[in-house]
């Protein structure tokens, strides 16, 4: 048997706050052609629904916005 | 003591139909269900998943001897259109109108012997600015965990361009209102 190679994609959103701090959003099978404009167009609801642990810190908009793509190799334990 | 927590599920199917659900914790436990689902509903949309569901979890700290429960009552947002009772009087434009009678039911039945008090929000379309409003009738809710709310909002309004329609949106709070002496 061979190794099994098996990607995935998450889209991680980093929400900024008001004292500096930011948190981060994670998604699962994201699409490969977002653009910045859809990004953005969150930040009126995220207003409105995110604020972490930071009851006093509101939230500022997306400070960072990536794809991680990672690989996991799942390694033939067998013998011949 | 701990802050109570407020947080949404999105459930979905992958794009091999596989469910699934992403959690995302400490929301806003002010925000209004719709601004949630929307804002939910927008992530998703980056996704190749298909939404669907949205739920809203709440958890409330009862650990202190003194907590209260947090109270999270299910009221109707009036619905837009009102019909108004319009009087001129020296000039002015006075509205009045009726809420219907609707019910409520209270998500939690430990009212700790508190009354509740309601305040309420319009907003007009188009936008009308120097309204005020006074709020007539009984306003103020039993400790039962059914009952029926009715008033009537009185108000004002002095914009150049008359609203059509209004929104009216109810809160309600455990705190009573103040009294100015």
């Amino acid at each position: 048997m061979a190794d099994k190679v098996k990607s995935t994609k998450q889209l991680k959103l980093v929400a900024g706050f008001e004292d500096g701090d930011d948190r981060t959003i994670s998604l699962d099978n994201p699409k490969t052609d977002i653009t910045a404009e859809e990004i953005n167009a969150l930040e009126a609801g995220a207003t409105a629904a995110i604020i972490g642990d930071k009851a006093d810190a509101a939230f500022t908009g997306w400070k960072d916005a990536r794809i991680v793509e990672s690989e996991v190799v799942y390694l033939d334990l067998t013998t011949d | 003591m701990a802050a109570d927590k407020t947080s949404v599920n999105i459930t979905y199917l992958d794009s091999k139909g596989k469910k699934g659900t992403k959690a995302i914790t400490d929301i806003n436990p002010n925000a209004d269900n719709g601004s949630l689902k929307n804002f939910c509903s927008g992530l998703n949309a980056l996704t190749n998943n298909t939404l669907t569901g949205v739920e809203k979890i709440e958890r409330t700290d009862i650990t202190s001897a003194t907590a209260k429960p947090k109270l999270a009552l299910t009221l109707s947002t009036i619905a837009n259109s009102l019909k108004y009772t319009s009087s001129n009087e020296d000039g002015r434009l006075f509205n009045e109108v009726n809420l219907p009678a609707f019910t409520y039911k209270l998500a939690t039945s430990k009212l700790l012997g508190n009354p509740l008090y309601l305040s309420v929000v319009i907003d007009f379309f188009p936008y009308a600015d120097n309204i005020q409003f006074a709020i007539k009738g009984d306003t103020t809710l039993t400790e039962a965990e059914y009952g029926q709310i009715i008033a009537t909002i009185f108000f004002e309004e002095t914009a150049t361009t008359a609203a059509t329609t209004a929104q009216i949106t109810i809160h309600a709070t455990d705190m009573p209102e103040l009294t100015i002496l």
